[in-house]
């Protein structure tokens, strides 16, 4: 799969929906075609008996956001993509007629919505109550206590595995890896119950298995010892645990206003959700963004990988500051700069420098190289990225080592990648002083 | 793994139960470990795991290298426009078809990034295996050899063990490909492989040979005569399609001598059996009608009358529709006025006939001599009567099977064919969704064309 290079084609849930695009995208198909200050609205000549409505809303926070009277479930729809597409390559075609009535009231409303909050005093001039910090201490204290019986109980599991042996773990019935997460999501620590789910497809590997449980038992013994902990490697220990991060707490805190490079982005789906991880680049940090969705949903509009953007990006509490919160919108710019690359040494210790300090840090990222993509000379060996030094294991999918080996042609390149211990899973390639996305999701229906 | 894991991991996977934990080893991973204890065993094996694991992932070193691959030679052509190269990810069917000749008229190859979708797509669909192996160039080739795509991997014919090594998909496909980048090397390899082949793959490398038939293959003619002799009955019949269709064979010659003679022996290798009138209408049907008349003194005339005279008239007309004989056709029209005799006797006129009269039989006939893509003035009358025969349509099985095969074949239009007049508004959504869709396409080779040219 080949992924979409118009940077409004990024925004497709899937590149099915990029290419019904992309036929939309002709002046033929609209009947109408206007643009607004930040808006462009327009009719569709679909399949339906009236034209279908479509709007598009380009300020605001969440921005471009849509709107289509197309019963599509997919967000957003390829109407509202061909309208984005039609204004980049036809301009001239459109008008500038006020907006209808149902696109106008959706302005409105998203306008208002996003209207700067107004005083917390109200018209009576008293201040509103906030939330009762008595109440907060008591919910905070029965999930400590529902989190530390999870944890109670995961730890005797943990060691009745061990104490039976590991070898004996792969003759379990699923039913037991279920029950034991299901109970950790009763005792709210949903963190630790994804770790557990993730123990069946460790079992044909021993000692990648007993590395995991490991690192499972030592939130086992690190949660009744939060107190000693600091305050940022509590907050480690919390994320790990799949508490929720309160973002409005971590916008409040601040963060840094600049041009961010869009390291690329993984998508991972599990069974309740469906995560995106996407990386940025600004100076010597490296940020995580984090989107989920629950199964059947789309995922919120996504950063165009290998572009740039103008982003307030406040990192979340922790030892290293890795996962961050987007504050209001992103707003594309002009390129920035390649981070200098780093060799498979570098990447190695700048990975275990992150993991000394948070001991649950799943993965960092990288824009690494040269390095030279190798790929197997027999059945079964795994691919590999190698420099002067030696090789690390190349995992993604086949789409995405073919293009790096089909850029690089043999010879040392740079590429951005996630590194996780185990393998790189590479997110985008570096050519001329750009990246190139390497994945595109889903389907790859071309017409 | 560091020193003290193995040790760990073995006692894990047996189980606290049954085997003592390991004593720490004497290395500062090991002295560490040795100061955890837990109050049971399974709980200070786990302990001590997490701190070891974690050590050995933070100081992790990278594996030895691997070998290197051989880089990939340099490219002797440019890649394509980069404006043009945009439309490819969302290109299939015929628009890719139509993008890749562009591409090789244009002289470039395809972009590095757009190489493994294609590859992966010629995998799928064998009818882009050859189009796409003219714009692979180098390094196309070498991505095709790591790609799983040995068969796109080669402009030259392989050596022997690479050959070997190829399924009968593969050899087929290699073949094919080299029938097009470099005819001379196809018909040498076929020379040298083909009596080692197995029966299957002998049939598929004939087969090849059939489609892509031209005037040069005469060179094949003694691996052709022997393969009349083949074992395989499959193989015989493709060798002997070939031959008939090679104007000049010794095949031809054979079996047109029967067409004067009732006494010619039956000769089943040449296709020669039955009594007199079945080996005449085989004769009639099959043999090139240049041989035909070769060996015909009255020449066009002659050799209709000698069809007429034993009631072959259908044999002869078959013959020369299957070698698309042109001058036969004109003669033979008089006596069979059928849409395909005139379709190959003068295309020109069949479709503006056809046209007028609103016929998409005389249409389709006249159009399968045409080439492509077709003339803007036939594309935008052809186009015409595709919107006027739509325009009620509410369903697609509303629209009649010719006029929907005629649109089956709309990647033919040219793309600078001038458009109707839009559909009306009160137009069925059918209708209007098809037409929309026709117009898009079109827009869409309009832009692809323009890409190319615009762009050097």
């Amino acid at each position: 799969m080949t992924p979409p290079t118009d940077p409004i084609l990024t925004l497709a849930p899937d590149t099915g929906s990029a290419a019904s695009a992309l036929k939309l995208a002709t002046p033929t198909r609209w009947p109408d075609l206007h643009a607004g200050p930040t808006h462009l609205w327009g009719h569709c000549q679909g399949s339906g008996t009236q034209p279908y409505l479509t709007g598009v809303d380009r300020s605001g926070p969440g921005a471009p956001a849509f709107k289509c009277s197309c019963p599509s479930r997919k967000f957003p729809c390829k109407h509202a993509l061909a309208l984005l597409l039609l204004h980049e390559s036809h301009p001239q075609h459109f008008g500038t007629d006020p907006a209808p009535d149902p696109i106008r009231k959706w302005l409105d409303g998203r306008a208002e919505k996003h209207a700067p909050p107004e005083s917390d005093a109200d018209p009576a001039g008293e201040t509103r109550s906030g939330p009762d910090p008595a109440a907060q201490a008591k919910r905070r204290a029965a999930r400590e206590k529902k989190v530390s019986l999870g944890l109670d109980a995961l730890q005797t599991f943990l060691k009745d595995l061990v104490r039976d042996g590991l070898a004996q773990a792969a003759a379990r019935p699923y039913s037991d890896w279920d029950t034991q997460a299901a109970r950790l999501v009763d005792a709210q620590a949903p963190g630790a119950a994804r770790l557990v789910r993730m123990i069946p497809e460790l079992l044909p590997h021993p000692d990648r298995l007993l590395a995991h449980l490991a690192r499972l038992y030592l939130l086992t013994e690190a949660w009744p010892r939060r107190d000693t902990l600091t305050a940022p490697q509590q907050a480690d220990l919390r994320a790990a645990l799949g508490f929720p991060l309160d973002k409005a707490a971590t916008v409040a805190a601040g963060g840094t206003d600049t041009r961010w490079l869009i390291l690329g982005h993984t998508v991972s789906d599990e069974e309740q959700v469906r995560t995106r991880r996407t990386w940025l680049h600004e100076g010597g940090t490296t940020a995580l963004l984090l989107d989920f969705a629950a199964p059947g949903w789309p995922l919120p509009p996504t950063l165009p990988a290998g572009g740039s953007v103008r982003a307030r990006l406040s990192p979340a509490p922790g030892t290293v500051p890795q996962r961050h919160v987007l504050d209001g919108e992103a707003t594309r710019t002009a390129p920035a700069p390649l981070p200098a690359p780093v060799t498979l040494d570098s990447l190695l210790d700048a990975h275990g420098a992150a993991l000394a300090l948070n001991p649950w840090l799943e993965r960092t990222a990288h824009h690494l190289g040269p390095v030279t993509v190798h790929p197997p000379t027999r059945d079964g060996d795994p691919w590999r990225a190698g420099d002067a030094r030696g090789s690390l294991p190349l995992g993604g999918s086949d789409t995405a080592r073919l293009t790096l080996l089909a850029l690089g042609g043999g010879h040392p390149q740079t590429f951005t990648a996630e590194w996780d211990g185990q393998s790189l899973t590479p997110l985008c390639a570096g050519q001329d002083g750009t990246l190139h996305p390497l994945d595109a999701p889903e389907n790859d229906d071309g017409f | 793994m560091g020193s003290d894991l193995p040790a760990l991991l073995s006692a894990a996977l047996i189980g606290t139960e049954r085997a003592p934990l390991p004593t720490p080893g004497p290395d500062a991973a090991g002295q560490a470990a040795a100061r955890i204890t837990r109050g049971d065993p399974a709980g200070t094996l786990l302990a001590r795991a997490a701190l070891l694991t974690l050590a050995a992932t933070a100081g992790r070193q990278p594996d030895p290298p691997a070998p290197a691959p051989t880089p990939a030679p340099s490219d002797p052509r440019p890649e394509a426009p980069a404006r043009a190269a945009r439309h490819l990810p969302h290109l299939g069917g015929p628009l890719l078809h139509e993008w890749l000749s562009l591409c090789h008229a244009h002289g470039s190859r395809v972009p590095a990034l757009h190489l493994p979708r294609l590859l992966s797509l010629a995998t799928q669909d064998r009818s882009l295996r050859v189009p796409l192996a003219r714009v692979l160039d180098e390094r196309g080739r070498w991505l095709a050899q790591h790609a799983n795509s040995p068969a796109l991997a080669h402009a030259e014919a392989p050596d022997e063990p690479t050959w070997a090594a190829l399924s009968d998909t593969d050899r087929d496909t290699l073949h094919r490909v080299l029938r097009a980048l470099n005819p001379d090397t196809a018909r040498a390899l076929l020379s040298a492989q083909f009596d080692t082949e197995r029966a299957a793959s002998r049939k598929r490398l004939l087969s090849a040979v059939l489609d892509t038939l031209n005037d040069d293959d005469h060179t094949l003619e003694p691996l052709l005569e022997g393969a009349l002799d083949d074992r395989s009955p499959d193989v015989q019949t493709l060798a002997r399609q070939i031959l008939q269709r090679l104007p000049r064979s010794a095949l031809n010659a054979r079996i047109a001598e029967a067409l004067h003679d009732p006494g010619t022996p039956p000769s089943p290798r040449d296709g020669l059996s039955g009594g007199p009138q079945a080996r005449l209408s085989h004769v009639l049907r099959h043999a090139h009608p240049d041989a035909l008349l070769r060996a015909t003194p009255g020449d066009l005339p002659g050799l209709i009358t000698l069809a007429r005279d034993h009631h072959l008239l259908d044999d002869l007309i078959a013959g020369t529709l299957t070698h698309r004989h042109q001058p036969l056709a004109q003669a033979l029209l008089p006596h069979a006025p059928t849409p395909a005799l005139r379709a190959l006797s003068d295309p020109a006129r069949t479709l503006r006939d056809g046209l007028h009269d609103r016929d998409p039989d005389l249409i389709l006939a006249a159009l399968a001599h045409h080439p492509t893509p077709w003339t803007p003035d036939d594309s935008h009358a052809i186009l015409s009567l595709l919107q006027d025969t739509l325009r009620h349509t509410e369903h697609p099985y509303q629209w009649p099977q010719r006029w929907r095969t005629l649109h089956d074949h709309a990647h033919h239009l040219h793309p600078d064919t001038t458009p109707p007049a839009p559909l009306p508004p009160d137009a069925p959504h059918h209708a209007q969704s098809v037409w929309h869709d026709l117009m898009g396409t079109l827009d869409t080779r309009r832009q692809i064309r323009h890409d190319f040219k615009e762009h050097p």
